[in-house]
């Protein structure tokens, strides 16, 4: 009786060296394979795309009150006319354009708490910006006058300025990069400074790029109205 | 002001309890310690709009009696050879000691003594912006939508006399201050926009040093309740008048459009006349 009892804790005690054996090696293959993937996840993200300029789209701004929005609207006062520009690469899809390098030595996806922001490129660099007026704006602006000195800008995009805008003769340098984060476009704001005569306004916006190429948008005809 | 303030607050009691500094009769023979309760009320000069911003006209002020309320502790030290010291912190509710009266008192005559000392206090400025919300038609005045409050401090030299008057139990000092004061220089920015037009300007003030003249007399009375061993314990309350006339003058940088070509103009303000009553009471203990 005595020696059945002993025989059966044996058992028992097997079982269980057997049980925790087998959860050490389990244990020890899921922390190799995070192990492996922790450093295999341990690189440089490289989320650069190259791209070209080559759209540019124009769009109203209503900036009567303290802050610019964007409008459908071509009534504009005769001491607030602004428009937002943007210049892009209409073509690029970033899901489907190859990295500009590719470092990691797996196919594992680089783990990150937050995704790399994307760098865009340009394979074409902005090198000139003007703005030619299609319609006379006074007595001494006639249609086909370039104005772009008579425009304040506005880069939101890189917090350029503080509260002001900058000069006109300013916009080429902030706009101008080596690459573009987030998404491959430039976008910025321009401001009359003039108060203009006439009753209607429409300008061309004509933006040169150094692969001798230019991209140019015309602003719809604006309606002028004024304060009473 | 704020770091020497928070020192004077530690050094206060810790000076009072010392005990490595006995009352019997050597370096100092008696000690005041008082912690009590004041209210502060302001009058100030608001004079019409000019055509540049006054920043006095915007001193929080209002018809109600005292626009501020604070904590105060003290000490009154009595030292060998007929000098004392009376040092005073209050603070407002952010428990910060930026309220000091700081005073040494020499005694030559039993009825009269002399003072000299240091005295500070914060006040605060509110909605200058209204100036230009209200002035400039045709533009977002301030587009700074947030309450615009500063707290300044109006810091001064002082000197004067003492009268002390002691009669049983009862214990009333008169003071007569008088020194000169300045209120702190500051800068601010009023961003404005021009109501249906692009235009833009920023306006950047930098206010100058604001010396000017002040009167500050004070009375102070003590009454001693009950004794227990060597320590008395008593009621105290103490009441101030300071009275100044002082202009606040700045330079003013304005831009417009862009930040190139500021033009930038000194302006020189009107003098207010502006005073402060304050009363408080509390208790102390003398040993």
């Amino acid at each position: 009786m005595r020696s059945d009892m002993r025989l059966r804790a044996d058992s028992s005690a097997n079982d269980i060296t057997i049980c925790s054996g087998r959860i050490r090696r389990v244990t020890l293959l899921i922390l190799s394979v995070f192990i492996l993937k922790v450093v295999t996840s341990c690189i440089d993200p490289v989320w650069d795309f190259d791209f070209s300029f080559n759209k540019i789209t124009v769009r109203n701004l209503d900036n009567s009150g303290i802050y610019p929005t964007e409008t459908d609207s071509d009534i504009m006062y005769a001491q607030a006319v602004a428009f937002t520009v943007t210049i892009a690469d209409d073509i690029i899809l970033a899901s489907g354009v190859d990295r500009r390098s590719n470092d990691s030595f797996t196919g594992f996806t680089p783990a990150s708490a937050e995704s790399p922001e994307p760098r865009y490129y340009p394979l074409n660099r902005i090198t000139g910006i003007s703005i030619v007026t299609l319609e006379a704006m006074s007595a001494g602006i006639p249609a086909g006058t370039d104005v772009t000195g008579l425009f304040a800008a506005c880069v939101s995009q890189f917090n350029t300025p503080g509260f002001l805008y900058i000069d006109s003769g300013e916009l080429l340098s902030v706009i101008d990069r080596d690459y573009y984060p987030g998404e491959p476009s430039v976008t910025f704001q321009l401001f009359c400074m003039e108060e203009i005569a006439g009753n209607n306004v429409q300008f061309e916006i004509n933006i040169t790029l150094s692969d001798e190429s230019t991209l140019s948008a015309s602003t719809n005809l604006i309606t002028l109205i004024r304060n009473e | 002001m704020r770091r020497y303030a928070t020192i004077m607050l530690f050094l206060l009691p810790a000076l009072a309890a010392s005990s490595l500094l006995p009352a019997q009769g050597r370096l100092i023979e008696k000690k005041q310690a008082s912690i009590w309760f004041g209210v502060r009320d302001i009058t100030r000069d608001s004079l019409a709009n000019g055509a540049n911003l006054d920043f006095l006209n915007y001193l929080h002020s209002s018809d109600e009696m005292a626009e501020y309320q604070y904590l105060g502790l003290s000490a009154h030290l009595w030292f060998r050879g007929n000098w004392e010291a009376d040092l005073k912190v209050a603070m407002y509710d952010d428990f910060a000691p930026t309220s000091l009266n700081i005073k040494a008192i020499w005694m030559p005559y039993k009825y009269l003594g002399f003072t000299a000392g240091f005295y500070s206090y914060p006040q605060l400025m509110n909605e200058f912006n209204m100036f230009h919300r209200i002035s400039d038609e045709g533009w977002y005045g301030d587009t700074d939508s947030n309450f615009r409050q500063r707290r300044i401090h109006e810091t001064g030299i002082m000197a004067g006399v003492v009268v002390p008057f002691s009669y049983r139990f009862i214990h009333l000092t008169l003071y007569m201050n008088g020194g000169i004061s300045n209120l702190s220089r500051f800068s601010e920015k009023v961003t404005q926009k021009m109501i249906n037009g692009n235009m833009k300007r920023e306006i950047r003030y930098a206010t100058k040093n604001s010396p000017a003249l002040f009167f500050f007399p004070e009375a102070e009375l003590g009454i001693d309740c009950c004794r227990i061993g060597g320590i008395t314990l008593g009621f105290r309350g103490h009441a101030s008048w300071y009275s100044v006339d002082r202009s606040v003058d700045y330079s003013r940088t304005t831009f417009e459009w862009t930040y190139d070509n500021p033009e930038q103009e000194e302006v020189a303000n009107p003098a207010h006349r502006f005073s402060k009553f304050e009363f408080d009471a509390g208790l102390y203990l003398t040993w």
